[in-house]
């Protein structure tokens, strides 16, 4: 009975839009006929027509809750009382808000060039040998686990046993063959925090490795030749030729995985949830909001902290993608 | 001093072989031109020289040293692309300066040797550029630039005027041809598949079909004494009318005759055993006289006129052959003939060629060898 009715959903759904967007540009074709202004109004009628549907679903979903969450900011745990800038005011008093800020900040910088690095080189590796898709297909393959899952099959690589106990971790299986003693190396503060970046890592690396893959054949071979004949090595090339002729991919890539990482929040709840000094916003964020009781206000502050992270690397990329538009032109 | 030599070289890609144990010679300080049409595998060669492809076997020699197993860049050439295959992010100037940045000169040295070939090529005014700001012929001489600075004692073109407009490809082809000049102890090796190109600028000619090499020659031996039917039909546009004869009669001045009722004279020595012999005859469209009928010309039906002002190309099928064949004869002026007319054509004395059944040339009824 619920196949049915999500059958009829989509079909009551998709005839209203139909006979919305027939029946809006119908009426505008008929007034226009007898009221013929000017074909600019009529134009930008009809584009408002158009877009009004996504940009309420936009409105209702996107731009409400941000101010909504503006709004919640500057009240008291249950969005009742005004309490003013005292959200913010605790935040900057509070350790683990400092500390998230310094992890996310380590996680900016580590993350996204690390797998716009490793994602870079070994695309170029894997183009010369025989075996390079399959080494691409393996290298891609997490971009298909979700982030928690990816979470879980980590947890068994870091795992930790007593000393004596029989390590079913995979690194420490490896220290102990090795002779040395094992480690619990979640809980190495500063390090473990290397540790779940490298989970994200792992991830990305392949939709980088992707990317650049396909980048790569846009590269006219001539234009290589000419620099071997000129001289250069293979890494001379890479550096000099192919590095700023990716440019703009990389510019893309780096700024997907950035704007990722600001929120990532399935690792860390996924593994250590914040313990160990290795919070993050997203995750206080969701500490704050729906656990003990939860805190509007101040989850808020932190939801709102995020989004002032992202807006800037937006921003930008908006303008670059305005000034290459401009370019082309 | 920069000879290449070639000794039997093979290169196949999987299953086709594209180069067919090729020998040949380059001479230093020479222009020479590869040409044949397309898939021949003339770019190939030049790869090879280059070393941006793989040989399957023999040797190339560039100033008596095998260079087999050197890198491009050891090999001291220089190529220009068809794609120009400039550096898109690099100013003209670090385009131009990038061989000679990898090969540590110094700052000053660089500057100089830019400026010069700037100078040589008329892009002075370019070098803050970028190439996406060029126009295509812009780019070519920014391209043959690169090659210029390195100094190297070859010069490799791959087909460098292919993408170049009618008008322009006129006035670089001319602008090589100059450059060459100016560089006396630069050995130029240059693709194309345009016969025009290779008659302009070349001293020596190596016409390549399918892997193999037709004929090796200066442009007007190629042009005046073709070694094949191949060379003979590729050389000169219009091409090289060809029509199969039957040696006729022996002595001094054999008699060929196509169909029943046509003889001509082939100006050739045939023996007895020679008679009844199916064999090529070639002539080229301008060696073709308007003339009265006699004994030495043949008639032929005009099926088209295309008149150019200063000479008329003429279609016409030479009659009395069981199956027309058609051909092209090159007439100065504005003949007054048309459609459908019926006209006589003799051959210039001395400009026939001959060919036997495999296509080899005749000389005095004796296969050149």
């Amino acid at each position: 009975m619920s196949f049915f009715s999500l059958i009829s959903t989509v079909i009551v759904g998709v005839l209203f839009f139909v006979i919305y967007f027939g029946l809006s540009n119908f009426i505008l074709d008929l007034v226009c006929k007898f009221k013929s202004n000017s074909v600019a109004l009529e134009n930008s009628v009809r584009a408002i027509i158009f877009i009004a549907p996504a940009f309420l679903v936009l409105f209702m979903f996107i731009l409400y809750p941000v101010f909504e969450t503006v709004r919640l900011s500057f009240y008291d745990k249950f969005g009742r009382e005004f309490v003013g800038w005292n959200n913010y005011l605790w935040a900057l008093n509070d350790p683990n808000f400092r500390r998230s800020i310094l992890n996310n900040l380590g996680w900016l910088l580590i993350v996204p060039t690390l797998s716009t690095f490793f994602g870079l080189v070994i695309a170029n590796l894997t183009d010369k040998i025989w075996w390079g898709t399959i080494a691409k297909s393996i290298i891609f393959m997490p971009m298909a686990i979700s982030f928690v899952g990816a979470g879980v099959i980590w947890k068994f690589i870091y795992d930790y046993r007593g000393t004596g106990d029989q390590q079913i971790g995979l690194l420490n299986a490896i220290v102990v063959s090795l002779g040395m003693e094992p480690q619990a190396w979640l809980t190495i503060s500063i390090w473990n925090n290397l540790f779940l970046m490298a989970i994200m890592i792992w991830i990305q690396t392949g939709l980088a490795l992707v990317i650049f893959s396909a980048a790569l054949r846009g590269i006219p071979n001539e234009t290589l030749e000419a620099a071997r004949i000129d001289g250069a090595s293979e890494f001379r090339i890479f550096w000099s030729i192919i590095i700023p002729f990716l440019e703009r991919t990389i510019l893309v890539i780096w700024t997907i995985i950035t704007i990722l990482v600001l929120k990532v929040f399935d690792i860390i709840y996924a593994m250590t949830n914040g313990e160990w000094q290795t919070e993050v916003l997203a995750n206080l964020m969701y500490d704050w909001m729906f656990r003990g009781g939860g805190d509007s206000g101040r989850g808020s502050v932190l939801a709102f902290c995020i989004m002032i992270g992202v807006i800037p690397i937006l921003v930008w990329n908006l303008y670059r993608h305005r000034q290459e538009q401009k370019n082309e032109i | 001093m920069a000879e290449i030599q070639i000794n039997s070289l093979n290169k196949s890609f999987g299953k086709s072989r594209v180069i067919k144990n090729v020998s040949l010679c380059i001479k230093s300080r020479s222009f020479t031109v590869i040409v044949g049409p397309s898939g021949c595998g003339k770019s190939t060669l030049l790869r090879m020289i280059a070393g941006l492809e793989k040989i399957d076997s023999g040797e190339i020699k560039i100033a008596g040293k095998s260079v087999n197993d050197l890198p491009p860049k050891d090999r001291d050439i220089a190529m220009v692309f068809q794609s120009y295959a400039l550096y898109p992010h690099m100013t003209v100037f670090n385009n131009m300066a990038f061989g000679l940045k990898l090969e540590k000169k110094s700052k000053i040295e660089i500057k100089e040797r830019v400026k010069e070939a700037a100078r040589i090529l008329q892009i002075e005014s370019l070098l803050d550029r970028k190439p996406k700001q060029l126009s295509g012929g812009q780019k070519q001489r920014v391209a043959i630039g690169r090659a210029i600075t390195r100094n190297p004692k070859v010069f490799l073109f791959d087909e460098p005027l292919s993408n170049l407009d009618a008008a322009l490809r006129v006035a670089t082809r001319i602008e090589l041809a100059n450059l060459h000049d100016s560089m006396p102890d630069a050995t130029m090796v240059y693709v194309t598949h345009d016969q025009v190109e290779a008659m302009t600028l070349a001293n020596q000619i190596i016409v390549l079909s399918e892997g193999q090499i037709e004929q090796i020659g200066s442009p007007l031996e190629l042009y005046e004494k073709p070694q094949n039917l191949f060379v003979a039909k590729f050389i000169g546009s219009p091409a090289m009318n060809i029509i199969p004869i039957e040696i006729f009669t022996k002595g001094i001045n054999s008699f060929g005759k196509i169909g029943e009722k046509l003889k001509i004279s082939l100006e050739t020595n045939f023996n007895s055993s020679d008679m009844g012999r199916e064999i090529y005859l070639g002539f080229r469209p301008e060696n073709l006289i308007l003339s009265k009928k006699d004994e030495n010309s043949f008639s032929a039906r005009v099926s088209f006129v295309e008149s150019l002002g200063e000479y008329a190309l003429v279609y016409a099928s030479v009659e009395g052959s069981s199956s027309d064949h058609d051909i092209i004869a090159k007439v100065l002026g504005t003949p007054k003939i048309s459609k459908g007319d019926q006209v006589s054509f003799q051959i210039q004395k001395g400009k026939m060629h001959l060919f036997d059944e495999e296509g080899k040339r005749y000389v005095n009824g004796k296969k050149q060898v």
